[in-house]
């Protein structure tokens, strides 16, 4: 019998293992994903005999991250559409965010994906809900548009399911801060319930791939209730000066991750960078808005009706 | 080829998402949702079972317990559980996906039936000893692997023991989740399974552990009932009928059926009847070869209470294991007396959703099955017989 750790074991699961970076690494990966996108698109592009004389804008890494966390939120709403609960629900957008460090939204749209990962991972999670009642709730959403991408999305996930996120250990900080301060139960209940949300906007950046869920879990709680987080953590580790230091470290570098991510996309931007990954995917429809645009000098109207008519294409699921 | 394939591929560990080449010799088995393949990782020639999910048919895409294995055992890597050394998507007419597992020769359950071995009580105590040291490693990953008997520990060619078919398994639940009672086949299922428990742990693992422990030492099934009532009745009949003195809260269980009004008016029959815990005379006379510290293990993992039931660290601590004998090395286990057929025999678990798990050279089956009901005929018998 070999006397590992709980570490050793967090160590040895695919979430360390596949899905852990540095932040250097985490945007290297992302610049290769999108810079080698754009390569397969303009090959693409070119072997259709569609030259470079109206060139397509590409989307930027950072158009790319901000198109896939809208969709997670949208993951978010369809989970509630679903009731499933909050673990579901994170395994599902864990899911979304790690399919497009192996693929970029151009090559996938993430409003397509976006529902094989909530299927797959209520499949995952115990929450198995047939394809029928699935695709009932959703407009424009057929059987075979989920299933179809399953077989990628495993794939792209390195066929790893298992995603640890930070509500187990809040509830695990929960019981022993009671065991440490019996008497502040009201205060550490407030944390709880505040620290799940925190855990839940979390979700949003990119402290899952950096981060292991007990210091996600403490973060989120220290987010809830400062002072509390402050007390335990001298309780607990006062006589070990160094680790707290550490563990505070810790505890700020993630708080300014998911801070940085607090914010809702404003919907004008979402909108411009799905018109633009439109174009990206339909070339053909540029070349025809150029020719639009031009006749629409002469024409005021023709220009607006096509926006439109891109607008509700990309939009749909809104 | 193909122009989708992924850009960033997993590469702090070779195994699962590594893209390595398999190729299929023999198919070996098929059950509803798998087919089974004997075939060779071609960069190491080593030799490797392929269990090749089929889809097409299963109208919500993949199905659960192929989610379940995967997930599971990418993330259990341990000597005492199955390796799953690859997984792989086909390509060709119809995508399928591949799960490559280790190749493994023979199960628990028909090494018990040979009746030309016989066992000693160090080899009884190697096989507790590597079932409980997977087991271990499973509830540390807080998993639930939940249809553990016989046919589910495989046997490598070096005689190590290997959890598998995780079909099944799953995560214990957070305080806010429910699970299904309909869980581990019935001669392993503990009580409070039968009882419609929705909020079980990984005892029920502990108590199947122990059901199979006695079967090691009789050399046929603890409790063989036939229905899932008939399991409750030879349960409590073993065992004694639990109380809410013997066990809090088992009256609230949905399922519990005792009435003690309607029975103490007198015999009211055997199926509402109330059977008092056996003695320690009476369990030395059912296990009569067992040590003392045998049967306090034993007792102590088919204890009704869940909550007074051991759990895996305390098994692995406990005085049968430090008790003599010492285990038998594995190597040195007995092995299946006649192993021509070795080759014909690929083993990747039972597989609750119809998956046999293994094929028999031609002509064994029906044999096999005959013997299989006459079995069935004759545990019967033994079962009223022992606890009469």
């Amino acid at each position: 019998m070999t006397a590992s750790t709980d570490d050793d074991l967090y160590r040895q699961g695919s979430q360390y293992r596949v899905w852990s970076f540095a932040a250097a690494e985490l945007s290297s990966i992302r610049e290769k994903v999108n810079r080698h996108a754009i390569a397969k698109i303009k090959k693409e592009h070119a072997s259709k005999g569609l030259d470079d004389d109206q060139p397509v804008e590409f989307l930027s890494v950072e158009e790319e991250q901000d198109l896939v966390l809208y969709y997670c939120g949208k993951v978010q709403d369809m989970a509630g559409v679903f009731k499933l609960p909050s673990h579901v629900k994170a395994t599902a957008i864990s899911y979304l965010k790690r399919f497009y460090l192996r693929y970029s939204v151009m090559d996938y749209h993430p409003k397509n994906v976006l529902h094989t990962c909530l299927f797959l991972a209520a499949k995952a999670e115990n929450h198995f809900i047939s394809i029928e009642s699935f695709t009932q709730l959703l407009a424009k959403v057929t059987p075979e548009s989920i299933l179809e991408l399953e077989f990628t999305v495993v794939q792209a996930l390195s066929f790893t399911l298992m995603v640890h996120h930070a509500f187990n250990p809040i509830h695990g900080y929960f019981l022993d801060i009671q065991s440490v301060f019996p008497a502040r139960i009201d205060e550490i209940g407030a944390a709880h319930d505040a620290a799940r949300r925190f855990a839940n906007d979390s979700l949003f950046s990119d402290v899952a791939f950096m981060f292991t869920p007990p210091q996600i879990a403490l973060a989120a709680l220290a987010m809830a209730n400062d002072a509390l987080i402050k007390d335990y953590l001298d309780v607990k580790f006062g006589g070990q000066p160094g680790l707290l230091e550490q563990l505070n470290t810790v505890i700020t570098n993630v708080r300014t991750h998911i801070e940085e991510r607090a914010q809702e996309l404003a919907k004008e931007r979402v909108v411009a960078i799905d018109k633009k990954l439109y174009f990206v995917r339909n070339p053909g429809k540029l070349r025809k808005r150029k020719a639009d645009d031009d006749l629409s000098a002469v024409n005021g109207d023709t220009k607006k009706v096509m926006t439109q008519k891109v607008e509700d294409e990309v939009i749909s699921e809104s | 080829m193909d122009e989708k394939a992924p850009v960033a591929i997993a590469k702090k560990r070779p195994g699962v998402g590594r893209r390595d080449r398999y190729i299929k010799e023999r198919k070996v088995g098929e059950g509803t949702y798998a087919v089974v393949y004997l075939g060779r990782q071609l960069s190491t020639s080593r030799v490797i079972a392929i269990k090749k999910i089929k889809v097409g048919q299963f109208k919500d895409g993949l199905d659960m317990s192929a989610i379940r294995e995967i997930k599971f055992l990418s993330e259990l890597r341990h000597e005492n559980v199955i390796e799953l050394v690859d997984v792989f998507i086909s390509s060709g007419t119809s995508r399928s996906l591949n799960l490559v597992l280790e190749y493994l020769s023979a199960d628990l359950e028909m090494v018990i039936k040979d009746r030309s071995i016989v066992f000693t009580a160090a080899d009884i105590k190697s096989w507790m000893r590597m079932t409980i040291a997977g087991l271990y490693h499973c509830h540390r990953h807080n998993v639930l692997h939940r249809d553990l008997k016989p046919n589910n520990l495989l046997l490598s060619p070096s005689g190590h023991l290997k959890l598998a078919d995780f079909g099944l398994a799953r995560q214990q639940p957070g305080p806010y989740d429910v699970m299904t009672p309909t869980v581990v086949t019935r001669w392993y299922r503990a009580p409070e399974l039968l009882l419609g428990s929705k909020t079980y742990t990984r005892k029920v693992d502990i108590w199947a552990v122990g059901a199979i422990f006695a079967e090691l030492m009789l050399r046929t099934p603890y409790l063989p009932g036939q229905t899932d009532l008939d399991q409750l009745d030879l349960t409590f009949r073993a065992l004694g009928t639990p109380t809410e003195q013997t066990w809090p809260g088992v009256s609230l269980l949905p399922d519990y059926f005792y009435d003690p009004v309607k029975t103490s008016t007198a015999d009211t029959g055997k199926k509402s009847g109330v059977y008092l815990a056996p003695s320690r005379d009476e369990m030395r006379m059912r296990f009569s070869a067992a040590s003392e510290n045998a049967l306090d293990l034993l007792c102590q993992m088919t204890t009704l209470d869940p909550a007074k039931r051991i759990d895996t660290r305390d098994v692995l601590g406990s005085e049968y294991f430090r008790e003599y004998p010492r285990p038998t090395q594995p190597e040195l286990l007995p092995k299946l007396s006649k192993r021509d057929d070795t080759e014909n025999d690929v083993k990747v678990g039972s597989n609750n959703t119809g998956f046999s798990g293994t094929l028999k050279r031609r002509g064994k089956d029906d044999a096999n099955s005959e013997a299989n009901k006459e079995r069935e005929r004759g545990l019967a018998g033994i079962a009223k017989k022992l606890f009469q």
